[in-house]
């Protein structure tokens, strides 16, 4: 029931990007499911980029409104998400593997989507920040990506 | 040919902009301190290490003034980034993120 939730809305928004991503809730599945065969038998690199969105990591209601919810007024506030997408950053002979546009075009994705299928009404997304750290041990290339959510509660 | 005297007006102008700067510069700092707090309550980790790197770093006596509140880690394996941002293998446990906005309310200017 992934479209039932917050992350069910985000999944959707990216899919319907088309951009060729998968996206997983809170943690990917097994390496092996996202790896090619480790060498010497095969290169190890992932197969595809893939997302994880992780949500709920701060939630902070708005100030009262009509009253607040206990006198029947509606309750809002701000959801603070994480959307990180893996990438391979370079292979072992150092040749560069890492899309330079796909997080840009995430962001055109997201920044401004109002979740239609959401379930609560979400006023806006809007991504704060992102930022690009390089995993030398693993290869890859991990941009992280701030999201405000301002929504119903 | 009419000249006014506004030495007392350019006078009391000058005093309110003092104070404004100053209580200004006093709701940064309030902010920054209860963001440090907030984001000491967000981590978890046994040895204290990364709770006791935060702090600030004041520079509104700069041009342009501003107020730096981090991680200040110096030990050979700093890890604050790692915990806010998380990695492949490794959720992430933000700290910073929230405590800013969980402080906004500590930011107010005085009359």
């Amino acid at each position: 029931m992934a479209n039932a939730t917050l992350y069910g809305a985000l999944k959707a928004v990216l899919e319907a990007a088309g951009l060729g991503i998968q996206v997983f809730h809170d943690a990917p599945p097994s390496k092996a499911a996202l790896r090619n065969v480790a060498p010497p038998d095969g290169d190890g690199l992932l197969k595809a980029p893939y997302c994880v969105v992780i949500d709920g990591l701060s939630l902070i209601a708005d100030p009262l409104e009509d009253g607040g919810p206990a006198q029947g007024g509606e309750m809002t506030g701000r959801e603070l998400l994480q959307l990180d997408l893996f990438q391979n950053w370079r292979d072992k002979d150092d040749k560069p593997l890492e899309s330079r546009t796909l997080p840009d075009a995430i962001t055109r994705a997201l920044h401004g989507a109002r979740l239609p299928a959401a379930p609560m009404r979400v006023y806006s997304l809007l991504q704060v920040n992102r930022i690009r750290i390089v995993e030398r041990d693993t290869r890859l290339v991990h941009h992280a990506y701030d999201l405000r959510v301002a929504r119903v509660i | 040919m009419i000249s006014v005297d506004d030495r007392d007006f350019q006078a009391a102008y000058k005093a309110w902009l003092d104070h404004v700067g100053k209580q200004t510069r006093a709701g940064l700092r309030r902010y920054a301190e209860a963001v440090v707090e907030a984001a000491r309550s967000h981590i978890h980790s046994e040895s204290g290490e990364l709770a006791g790197s935060l702090g600030i770093e004041d520079h509104l006596d700069q041009e342009p003034p501003s107020l730096e509140v981090g991680a200040f880690e110096s030990g050979p394996e700093p890890h604050a980034l790692e915990t806010e941002f998380g990695t492949s293998h490794e959720s992430p446990r933000p700290f910073m993120r929230p405590a800013l906005l969980e402080a906004e309310r500590a930011y107010k200017v005085d009359p």
